[in-house]
């Protein structure tokens, strides 16, 4: 059962609701106190107010240019004219009210001007053009409806496409920096090795150009919980930390980004250390090498 | 710093056309509501008026573009999810109430959460990375760089003098307290996610960020009551 929260517990815990780092039902539990409280909505307020703030401290996007600019935008009218939300182009409706009905006297003069026959005949041919005008209405109505279903499903469907590509796209960029990460003109491979009896090692690819460091460790042991992998770059003066991580199955492939002269690595390591990592070695070295 | 109103790559719109929506947005100084505030842009966009939704894109693009870069490596991505955040601030502008916060705030957060659900999504497709340039990288903050293409003058001069006083407030806070802030914002990591990226106990990085917040608060109050 969901226990509320006193005031002050939901006081204490606005910023983290408002910097949107709570989880589950923490998070419930906050907004739904600051909701109804008269003290912490303001407060709540005041603090998002701030956070957003932060939006200022990112630097302007190098890479979108006018052209970009230009080109969203384009997409984004597009996207506003196919809503056809427009302002002055309201949504068209089709007038199904029946005409105004004749007067007594205007049908008094045609029925005395016809002979009951033709009148027959005519009213008989005026409710043929009129079910047959209704059942091309409600065609028309049914293939418009078919037509709208049909492009919300593409719209949909092209809608997932493109998520699916952007990924896809997005992975493929991953995977071919890691490529010349690999086979690059300035990548120098170091071996790390360990006298264990499994025997874990690892090979490092360090492309000196781009700054980009991928291990690929085998046969590393399993981890206990609550322990985790850490990787250091070991200079003269420090030894840095490169990230931690936890191999599957003994195999294991980490990448990590850090400008670094030739001359100063001594040597590159992984420990096992707390997880989280720790700011500097505290375990024992499970493979090393330069 | 103050661009220059001719500064974007688009051709000016002949006086004799038609008003052209699209053309509108590159030159929103000449437009007729180019002095609307942010609040009289929303509620004609929840009546359905696309030239305030035009002068609304060419105001807040910049800043828009530039969170969601950060956010993201992919220009791809953050070519889509700068259409995202307009879209859906065009097609929710009806939810907006002045009641709740600034078009501000409601804008980039509009951004960020699309900018964080795609980070995420992306982050599943891949292998385990560490990437130390990533979003903790606060150093890349540089006070003196240029917005790009200006798109709205006046805007651009105060959301520079805005960042301006952000980035300076940010650098008054200790190195620890900043990291937290910023891995939660520009990063979406949760404060236990901090911790275990930051191998700091939770209660460590709970306070850390609620310091950093409170400061910031007090620093930045002048900007907000501009907002307003």
């Amino acid at each position: 059962m969901k226990r509320e929260l006193t005031h002050d517990e939901a006081f204490a815990l606005l910023d983290a609701l408002a910097m949107d780092s709570l989880e589950g039902r923490e998070r419930e539990a906050v907004a739904e106190h600051a909701a109804q409280c008269e003290t912490c909505r303001p407060e709540l307020a005041s603090l998002r107010e701030t956070f957003a703030q932060l939006a200022f401290a990112a630097p302007p996007a190098a890479e979108i240019d006018g052209s970009a600019q230009a080109r969203i935008h384009s997409r984004l009218m597009d996207r506003v004219a196919a809503d056809g939300r427009a302002e002055g182009a309201p949504p068209v409706r089709l007038d199904l009210s029946s005409p105004p009905p004749m007067s007594m006297t205007q049908e008094r003069r045609i029925i005395s001007s016809l002979a009951w026959r033709r009148a027959e005949w005519i009213a008989a041919a005026a409710s043929v053009l009129l079910v047959v005008s209704i059942g091309l209405l409600a065609a028309m109505l049914r293939d418009r409806q078919t037509v709208h279903e049909a492009l919300q499903a593409e719209l949909a469907r092209s809608a997932g496409t493109r998520t699916s590509n952007d990924s896809l796209r997005s992975l493929i960029a991953s995977r071919d920096s890691m490529i010349s990460g690999l086979i690059g003109r300035d990548v120098a491979v170091l071996s790390l090795t360990s006298a264990g009896a499994k025997a874990p090692f690892a090979r490092m690819f360090w492309d000196t150009a781009r700054n980009t460091w991928t291990l690929a460790a085998h046969n590393m042991p399993e981890l206990r919980s609550g322990r985790t992998y850490q990787l250091w770059l070991v200079t003269k003066t420090a030894k840095i930390s490169a990230g931690t991580f936890t191999p599957t199955n003994g195999e294991a492939v980490v990448r990590a980004t850090y400008p670094l002269s030739r001359d100063s690595l001594e040597a590159i390591a992984v420990t096992e250390e707390p997880a989280g990592g720790v700011p500097q070695p505290t375990g024992a070295i499970v493979i090393a090498g330069k | 710093m103050n661009p220059s109103p001719q500064s974007g790559p688009y051709p000016k719109p002949m006086a004799s056309e038609a008003p052209n929506p699209r053309e509108v947005a590159l030159e929103p100084a000449r437009s007729a509501h180019a002095a609307d505030s942010d609040v009289a842009l929303v509620e004609r966009m929840q009546r359905g008026d696309q030239q305030a939704l035009n002068a609304f894109y060419a105001r807040w693009f910049p800043v828009v573009s530039a969170l969601i870069s950060r956010i993201l490596k992919s220009a791809d991505d953050v070519e889509d999810v700068v259409e995202e955040t307009f879209w859906q601030a065009w097609r929710q502008a009806s939810r907006f109430s002045v009641d709740r916060g600034s078009v501000q705030t409601w804008v980039l957060t509009i951004a960020r959460s699309r900018a964080l659900d795609r980070l995420r999504a992306t982050r599943r497709l891949r292998e385990d990375t560490i990437d130390e340039g990533g979003a903790a990288e606060t150093g890349a903050v540089s006070v003196g760089a240029k917005l790009p293409s200006a798109s709205d003058p006046a805007m651009d001069a105060e959301h520079a003098e805005r960042r301006r006083f952000v980035v300076a407030a940010l650098s008054e806070l200790p190195a620890e307290q900043r990291e937290a802030l910023e891995l939660g914002y520009f990063g979406g990591l949760s404060q236990s996610e901090i911790a275990e990226r930051t191998g700091q106990p939770l209660g460590t990085v709970k306070t850390r960020m609620r310091l950093a917040m409170l400061k910031l608060r007090d620093r930045l109050a002048p900007l907000r009551e501009e907002t307003r």
